[in-house]
């Protein structure tokens, strides 16, 4: 019998949830159920466009439990370390003794704060009109709680590592709850491991709420092989005089596609958005992007590169939304890719939605290949053609990898962009 | 003795343009040599020919650099080899900060001497010395590669790279250009003081004042692709007073 992706998949998720109980069970069943309206996206959809994900849903997957797996591949920060296997908390291998007592690093099912988390689970990452996150709604498993109370300041980072471990085909649907009090800092970084050597779709969706007069930085880093699909879909909810940094780093992989949608709903917030790419061999990312500036006086600024080689194709969709209420919003967005092969493509389409008339807004996409002249400049002072390359190109990400706010992670993407250049 | 540099017969084009039309040159080691002309006389052609750029097609000649066919040679490993351009118009690098540029290259051509590679501190002091030379402001090292230089800054950049990387043969092509009178005494002050008995200079200009500053041991002017008159600096002086039109004249009379 023929199955739908989509049945194929329900189907094989019901039958593990049998066993995980009834957990917000009338949320799930309403992004199930929009999740069966609307099925997978597809091309004909201006916003999955260039991304076609049919090759990767159409496979079978299991739907793996969790267990225990090494972190190995994982930076080493300096951190409050929170893993998950497979989407579940996994105790043994964090490291939280010292987390001041008032900031909460835990599992989604973790009873002591079910007020909390009902309050706040997909209250910003609507399912309505993103099948994905309707999916990771509906079949949640478990999952990571940060919450950073007001007035509170985590000094070191807490570093998430989603592994995702199994012996055949598998799909995990990671979720993340990052909860920042008015006037609370904090510093947020999910890395991605995979120790698997069949096909492994990760669906994650992460949701952050940044309280009046916080600051969060939150990064992303996954770093795979070619058996690796991901989706990411993170939703930032600002309130008054908030200030976000968003990075996105992304090496390698089959098909991603990060997902950041960011909604400064008050005044005087700042938003950074930067992201990185490095794809090789046949990898497809797609970065898309929106911020709605919905009240006036708000900063955004959005930073997003990219180098492809070999068949590699790149996306950029970006969207600047500037509601009429958003006074002098201020918004700038700029795009380069490089691409250093014939075969290699890139898609960028930045995109200003303007219905304020007292705004100061700038877009730009440059892609282009490693400037001839400067390659010539360096092989003139005695340099290999290899490394004038490689020179050119770590510089190239640079620009987006010096902005990074947290201690160590600057050396560990650099190592990341040599790695790939390879 | 075997000449630093032997041109002979060089002719090259551009898209089938004869630019270059049967140059004959031999530079011996410390002489500095001027070669001047009018715009468009291919000078700085021969400049590019000689730092390895590829735009052009050699259509007839040799240059030989140490006995070496120099025209076999990569880019990359002329540089090594000792051979130096000072562009008349450096190239920006944003993102590419000097001090790991400069690492990159005085590294790699202390490797290719088998000198042992200079570790972040020797090199810091070794900058910080050869800034002080050319008159370059330290301050410029933590910057990307001539990002937002200003001219002079740039020009003296050029020369610090030249002092740093010491080499056996230095092209210097229009050096002066977009230069104020004081930027280029003090660009011809730092490449005075990086002369030596060993050292060869050839430089390229269209204005006799940069050989106020540099004295060179012979002149050779150079108009439509051809070599049309060599002397001793006095050459330059005349040329200053009788325009190229002087040599023009000469040459077909």
């Amino acid at each position: 019998m023929v199955k739908y992706p989509e049945e194929r998949i329900v189907a094989e998720f019901e039958r593990q949830h049998a066993v995980n109980g009834t957990w917000l069970p009338h949320l799930r069943e309403k992004a199930l159920a929009a999740f069966k309206t609307s099925g997978f996206p597809t091309r004909r959809q201006e916003s999955w466009k260039y991304t076609n994900i049919a090759p990767i849903v159409r496979r079978s997957y299991s739907t793996p439990d969790g267990g225990d797996a090494d972190t190995k591949g994982a930076p080493d920060l300096d951190a409050h370390v929170l893993v998950l296997v497979n989407g579940r908390l996994q105790p043994d291998r964090s490291v939280l003794h010292g987390l001041p007592a008032q900031i909460t690093a835990t599992s989604l099912t973790d009873e002591s704060h079910t007020g909390l988390i009902h309050a706040h689970l997909a209250q910003y990452a609507s399912f309505a009109a993103e099948p994905f996150t309707a999916l990771n709604t509906a079949f949640p498993g478990d999952g990571a709680l940060i919450h950073v109370p007001a007035d509170s300041v985590l000094e070191k980072p807490v570093h998430l590592i989603h592994v995702t471990t199994s012996n055949q085909a598998a799909m995990v649907q990671p979720r993340t709850l990052i909860l920042a009090g008015p006037n609370a800092q904090a510093k947020i970084v999910q890395s991605m491991v995979t120790h698997a050597a069949a096909p492994v779709l990760i669906n994650s969706v992460s949701e952050i709420l940044v309280g009046a007069n916080a600051h969060v930085e939150h990064l992303t880093v996954q770093s795979d092989g070619p058996q690796v699909s991901a989706i990411h879909h993170t939703s930032v909810y600002q309130h008054q005089s908030s200030r976000f940094y968003n990075g996105c780093f992304t090496f390698g992989g089959e098909l991603t596609r990060n997902n950041l949608s960011i909604l400064p709903d008050a005044e005087h917030c700042e938003t950074l958005m930067h992201g990185l790419f490095v794809a090789r061999d046949r990898s497809h990312i797609d970065n898309s992007t929106l911020v709605d500036h919905a009240k006036p006086n708000c900063y955004s600024s959005e930073y997003y590169k990219g180098i492809l080689d070999d068949r590699a194709t790149g996306v950029f969709n970006g969207k600047v939304l500037v509601r009429q209420n958003a006074q002098l919003t201020n918004a700038y967005q700029t795009n380069r890719s490089i691409v250093l092969s014939e075969t290699a493509r890139m898609f960028s389409k930045p995109a200003l939605e303007i219905y304020a008339d007292d705004v100061k807004c700038s877009h730009g996409a440059t892609t282009g290949q490693l400037d001839k002249d400067g390659l010539f400049y360096l092989r003139a002072r005695g340099i290999n053609p290899e490394d004038a390359r490689r020179l050119m190109l770590i510089s190239f990400a640079g620009d987006i990898i010096e902005q990074v706010p947290i201690e160590g992670m600057r050396e560990v993407l650099y190592g990341e962009v040599e790695r790939m250049l390879q | 003795m075997t000449p630093i540099l032997d041109i002979r017969g060089l002719a090259a084009s551009v898209d089938g343009m004869p630019i270059l039309k049967g140059i004959d040159l031999q530079l011996n080691a410390g002489e500095v040599h001027a070669i001047m002309g009018p715009n468009g006389s291919g000078k700085s052609t021969l400049a590019s020919i000689l730092a390895g750029r590829e735009d052009y097609e050699i259509d007839a000649g040799s240059v030989a650099y140490n006995g070496e066919d120099l025209l076999e040679m990569e880019v990359d490993e002329r540089a090594r080899e000792g051979v130096f351009l000072a562009f008349q118009y450096p190239v920006e690098l944003p993102g590419v900060s000097m001090m790991n540029f400069l690492k990159q290259a005085v590294n790699t051509v202390r490797e290719h001497r088998g000198l042992e590679p200079l570790g972040a501190g020797a090199l810091l002091r070794l900058a910080r010395e050869k800034a002080r030379l050319i008159g370059l402001d330290p301050k410029l090292k933590n910057r990307s590669v001539n990002e937002g230089f200003s001219g002079g800054e740039k020009k003296r950049n050029e020369i610090f790279q030249l002092a740093l990387l010491d080499p056996v043969l230095a092209i210097l092509d229009e050096t002066d250009s977009g230069l104020d009178i004081d930027a280029l005494r003090r660009v011809a002050d730092g490449v005075n003081q990086l002369r030596t008995a060993e050292r060869t200079f050839l430089v390229i200009t269209h204005y006799q004042r940069l050989l106020n500053y540099i004295v060179p041991d012979f002149v050779h002017v150079m108009v439509d692709g051809r070599i049309v008159r060599s002397g001793g600096r006095e050459l330059a002086l005349d040329l200053e007073e009788k325009g190229y039109d002087w040599v023009r004249f000469e040459t077909v009379g």
